[in-house]
């Protein structure tokens, strides 16, 4: 019959024209929550010939989604014409150069957060503005505004931890952050439970497992603290809260300045990392390990500042990774960076944020933030993100990464 | 060419078929030749007064189909610009069907060899797909989640993300 509901029909569409229309689905993004509706339409993306189709060969970083970024607050003038060009104030995704070979994400529209995350509801708008902060295993960190109460407290940090796969949202309890100094929030992380490698359900009221980092420095004592928030509590009866700030300080570091480089820590092994000076120009990496309440320090035994965070210049990146076990951070090696005539001068370019998963950095020279470029770290590659605009706030772009179900060797990506 | 005859090749003939349901539709050979499975029928002169039966293709997307065919038979060669512009219009307009319509119009393309309607079909079912999650792919397409526990398990091993798509959400919503 005609009228043959959906739910017994779909089965009986000729396995290509399932193909065809999976390899037409525009985005990664899509694509990946494809591989997680059924058996079927997993098997046949993880299919090899698929997955070639979609990512030929030599394409890789394809893990990498884009950039998270906020605008800059623009002119009343100027709005006009952005409103067309922008017509939400959710934060945007720059799409990460693939080279042309792939379908670009969005085909011709720009995408932004709330293509991802439904925004309805109690807490509807409460995205614009949102300055991204941090993203792992796809959950994207935000910092937000929301309008109530008004005028809005002082001293008061909200988060919202949205997750891109499932569209949901939580939006975390306030953070008072009188006790912070003027730099407020120096250092964030947020984990998954992927990072906890056990199975950790949601529970008081949160769509997701999570735990958010933050490292704050004392406007008294100056020393760091750390601010832990899980979404789930051992007992069922209180709702998760943030735990009361532990004394970093006090047990590992001394007096330190920082973090340097990068706000968001390089989490590895089950502990996240932040980069510290110490006294005499000596640096540290504070490790907290994101099960136990165990905070550590390690010395780098460095003379050179790690150059993970910025280029030198004899035009090379130096990179540090930690080694399983505890976290040893030494030079790997020294990647020459491939450079097109575009390059004036390597000293200024710097590094906004880093990718892990896909091993790439965003980059731009503070003197023209109108053009940014993505380096390929294990290549020393760099290419031009056509998709930066001169209106993005590099100081918000977060790399969003996917974490495919499916062998990710598949993809050749050497 | 056999114009002046009226041969089964005359490109002013009428090619009847007959849907599942029993219903008749009839279009120019033009129109039927878009159709692969159609076009072997008439070369091999199959086309007849009774129509040719097309045992998996009912009456409502046979019509759509009829009407597909022969709006892009009238026009397939030496388009102006406006033409191929009202053509992607009438094309853009055909396609905004529910999700049974556009089910049927997947299969029937298929199996009768169109290939363009295949291609708007196949677009239309991927455009609709993206930006939703798994949950929502599911109840727009009527797909059973049809993981087994040790599959989300595995899943949940693999990637967080999948994990908790697959089980958590489904309980909690």
């Amino acid at each position: 019959m005609a009228e043959m509901g959906a739910a017994a029909a779909v089965p009986v569409i000729p396995e290509d024209v399932v193909i065809e229309i999976l390899a037409r689905v525009p985005d990664p993004t899509s694509l990946f929550r494809c591989a997680a509706v059924c058996r079927r339409w997993r098997r046949l993306i993880a299919e090899p010939a698929f997955l070639r189709r979609r990512w030929p060969r030599g394409t890789g970083g394809a893990a990498l989604l884009g950039f998270f970024a906020q605008r800059h607050q623009i002119q009343a003038n100027a709005r006009r014409k952005l409103t067309k060009l922008f017509p939400t104030r959710a934060p945007a995704l720059v799409a990460a150069p693939d080279r042309g070979r792939n379908p670009p994400i969005g085909l011709g529209r720009r995408l932004f957060l709330t293509d991802f995350v439904r925004d309805d509801g109690a807490t509807a708008g409460i995205f614009d503005q949102a300055k991204p902060v941090a993203a792992r295993g796809g959950l994207l960190l935000m910092r937000v505004f929301p309008r109530a109460p008004s005028p809005p407290a002082q001293n008061v940090l909200h988060l919202c931890v949205c997750n891109l796969l499932t569209g949901k949202h939580d939006v975390l309890p306030p953070l008072q952050t009188a006790c912070f100094d003027d730099d407020g929030v120096r250092g964030y992380a947020i984990l998954t439970a992927t990072d906890h490698r056990i199975s950790r359900i949601p529970s008081g009221g949160y769509n997701t497992f999570f735990q958010v980092l933050l490292l704050g420095i004392h406007n008294g004592d100056h020393q760091v603290y750390l601010h832990r928030f899980f979404s789930t509590t051992a007992t069922a009866i209180m709702p998760p809260s943030w735990s009361t700030p532990t004394n970093c300080s006090e047990r590992t570091l001394g007096r330190v300045w920082g973090p340097y480089g990068n706000r968001v820590a390089a989490v590895s092994n089950g502990t996240a990392h932040w980069l510290f000076h110490g006294e005499g120009q000596s640096l540290y990496t504070l490790d907290v390990s994101i099960d136990a309440d165990n905070i550590g320090a390690t010395k780098l035994p460095l003379d050179a500042l790690p150059i993970a965070v910025r280029m030198n210049r004899s035009s090379t990146w130096f990179r540090l990774e930690t080694q399983g076990g505890p976290a040893l951070w030494f030079f790997t090696q020294a990647i020459p960076v491939v450079a097109g005539k575009m390059f004036l001068g390597m000293e200024s370019l710097s590094s906004v944020c880093i990718g892990e998963k896909s091993g790439t950095m965003l980059t731009l020279y503070h003197s023209d933030q109108n053009r940014a470029y993505v380096l390929n770290l294990p290549s020393g590659v760099i290419t031009r993100v056509a998709d930066w605009k001169r209106w993005f706030n590099y100081l918000t772009a977060v790399p969003f990464e996917i974490n495919w179900p499916i062998d990710w060797a598949l993809f050749g990506t050497t | 060419m056999a114009a002046a005859t009226d041969d089964a090749g005359d490109s002013n003939e009428m090619i009847r078929v007959v849907s599942s349901d029993g219903e008749h539709f009839e279009m120019p050979e033009a129109a039927a030749n878009l159709s692969l499975v159609l076009r072997h029928m008439i070369e091999d002169d199959c086309a007849d007064a009774a129509g040719i039966p097309l045992a998996v293709v009912a009456a409502k997307p046979l019509a759509k189909i009829v009407d597909y065919c022969t709006k892009h038979a009238a026009k397939s060669s030496g388009l102006t610009i406006e033409e191929a512009e009202e053509l992607k219009r009438f094309d853009a307009e055909f396609i905004e069907v529910d999700t049974d319509m556009l089910y049927d119009l997947l299969v029937a393309a298929d199996f009768m060899g169109v290939e363009g309607l295949s291609k708007l079909a196949v677009q239309r079912t991927a455009d609709l797909i993206k930006g939703k999650t798994p949950e929502q792919n599911r109840e727009t397409f009527g797909i059973v989640n049809d993981f087994t526990p040790e599959e989300e398990e595995e899943i949940c091993k693999e990637n967080e993300w999948a994990f908790q798509i697959t089980k958590p959400p489904s309980r909690l919503c």
